[in-house]
């Protein structure tokens, strides 16, 4: 009964004389009503998150306009109206059985929070040194998911977890020394965003095995996915991405991200909870990331960065370039593969859209210097269309295999 | 909702943890006004404000690149004279003893002409036109007053004018 749809399935019990008209009539009536109210409910959830979004724009913005003009008591004054007005209607509309826009409030509470630290740290010009707030927002955040069991904190939370970690040692309160430096330098965390990526994964898995933080595991395993997906997905467009993303400086906080990655992704194989398949991916996928880090031989962690064995050698190599690209798309494969065994559609869609988009990278790369000519046109066409007819049908049918599992 | 309740007792106490410090150091801090050496009025997040760096902390440490961030402690003490305007005594790895009449900020190497950043007191937040003017009037012309406590910690009250211009 594998990939069959609701409508088939009371056919062919109807055919075999399991069920009688009137109950396949009682069956259908209540799928429908459940698709009505699957629907409404999306659409109540949609409203109340613009809702709460555009409000707090606009009490920002109002805020913002009179600033200002208000004393420093006065803004305090403000900051904490502000966020016991969201709370107090947050709590009544729960009283009053809205619970989905009583959880959009209860967001926007947690948002507050944010704005509040750094107002009023900037009503007594104090700096924070930069990671000290996404911090302490960061802890609030924490405090408020666990409260209301939702996984869009998770999406508030990341974010805020990589801003900590990336100013985390730094806060000089120079423009790009500081609040770019986490991302652009060779000591900062782009080089490890694959490898943050797979934390999140395993956190996600390991979060699923405990009641009070399952929430969260479906959010953390999307975002983590999303991030190694994007990391990968780069290495593959040129042959010498690979070589600058991954040149670091093994700093102590780099070294201690690549350890505590290692220890959530074997905490994640021995209780998280994942298949066979998932837990090969995890495992294959953490080696590659830790493969394209890896130092070229004879050159120990100094105080310049250590360019990586692997992308020097892409740059150099056309074959092994080549080796690589094929072994991401194998790998995007595979992650389709484990989506439908883990019933994960956000898995499939990855795998589909990276794999998808390796292919329609190389083809540009490949046929780049026939450009001028028709052919480029006549087999891009061609082979655009043959991806689609090809990643439709196997999307369909692995989303048909998730609905069967 | 018990968990709920928890939730926001623990919002209200980190945005009191945000207060606490800086008041703090703002009521019992000892009072010096220190000479501003740049200004930058930049914002990426957090609107706008100009970013300070001071006099009393050029050219006071050797002229070579900080610790790498993570790999070892850029962080040193400043201490320097509460007259006005400030003046350098000491830089060293550790807080130093004051006497009466000396203060001190906690700074971080920069690596570049020897010169220390005091993150504390680096931002000064203004309204556009207002962060336009001060820095017009930056370096001599504008001294920052702040406050200190016993462990270097720091707080910017204001930008101010000398008191010779302040005179006129």
């Amino acid at each position: 009964m594998a990939g069959v749809s609701a409508e088939t399935a009371l056919r062919i019990w109807k055919e075999k004389g399991l069920l009688s008209v009137e109950q396949i009539e009682g069956l259908r009536a209540a799928i429908a009503a459940d698709a009505r109210s699957a629907r409404s409910s999306r659409a109540i959830v949609i409203f109340s998150i613009l809702g709460v979004i555009l409000l707090g724009t606009g009490a920002m913005l109002f805020i913002a306009s009179n600033w200002d003009v208000v004393p420093p008591w006065g803004r305090i004054a403000l900051v904490l109206a502000c966020y016991a007005l969201v709370c107090a209607a947050a709590w009544l509309a729960g009283r009053h059985e809205l619970s989905r826009v009583s959880e959009s409030l209860w967001f926007l509470a947690t948002l507050l929070l944010g704005v509040g630290i750094f107002l009023l740290a900037q009503i007594f010009n104090f700096s924070l040194t930069f990671w000290q707030g996404p911090c302490l927002w960061l802890l609030g955040t924490l405090a408020m998911a666990y409260a209301r069991q939702r996984a869009y904190y998770v999406l508030l939370a990341v974010p805020l977890a990589v801003l900590t970690l990336g100013w985390l040692g730094g806060g000089s309160g120079w423009f790009i020394d500081d609040q770019l430096e986490f991302l652009a330098s060779e000591r900062g965390l782009l080089p490890l965003f694959g490898l943050i990526g797979v934390s999140c994964v395993s956190l996600g898995l390991v979060a699923r095995h405990f009641r009070s933080w399952a929430f969260s595991g479906n959010a953390l395993i999307a975002l983590g996915s999303l991030m190694i997906a994007l990391v990968l997905l780069a290495t593959t467009v040129f042959d010498e991405v690979a070589e600058a993303l991954f040149e670091l400086l093994f700093t102590a906080k780099q070294l201690s991200i690549i350890g505590g990655t290692i220890v959530l992704v074997t905490l994640a194989a021995l209780v998280g909870d994942l298949n066979h398949r998932g837990r090969g991916l995890l495992i294959v996928t953490t080696v590659l990331l830790l493969a394209l880090i890896f130092p070229a031989l004879g050159e120990p962690p100094t105080a310049s960065p250590s360019s990586p064995l692997l992308g020097a050698l892409f740059s150099d190599d056309v074959v092994a370039f080549a080796l690589y690209v094929v072994f991401v798309f194998a790998l995007s494969l595979a992650t389709t593969g484990v989506g439908v065994s883990a019933s994960n559609r956000f898995l499939v869609n990855v795998g589909i859209v990276v794999s998808a988009l390796i292919l329609f990278i190389r083809y540009f790369a490949w046929s780049f210097s026939m450009l001028p000519t028709s052919f480029a046109f006549i087999s891009g066409g061609v082979v655009l269309i043959g991806i689609s007819v090809m990643m439709e049908r196997l999307r369909r049918r692995a989303l048909a295999r998730l609905e069967g599992n | 909702m018990r968990k709920t309740i928890a939730a926001v007792t623990i919002h209200v106490a980190i945005l009191v943890l945000v207060l606490v410090p800086p008041l703090w150091v703002r009521a019992t801090g000892n009072e010096a006004y220190l000479e501003t050496q740049k200004m930058d009025p930049r914002s990426l997040f957090r609107g706008h404000y100009v970013i300070l760096g001071y006099k009393v902390a050029q050219n006071i440490v050797p002229d070579h690149r900080p610790t790498t961030p993570g790999t070892g402690n850029n962080t040193v003490y400043v201490k320097f004279s509460t007259v006005r305007p400030a003046k350098f005594l000491s830089v060293s790895n550790k807080p130093p003893s004051l006497a009466s009449g000396e203060a001190c900020i906690v700074g971080r190497k920069r690596g570049r002409g020897g010169a220390v950043d005091f993150p504390q007191i680096a931002q000064f937040f203004a309204a556009p036109d207002e962060a336009r003017q001060l820095e017009g009037r930056r370096g001599v012309n504008l001294q920052a007053q702040v406050r200190t406590d016993s462990s270097c910690n720091a707080v910017l009250i204001d930008l101010v004018p000398p008191v010779a211009i302040m005179g006129k």
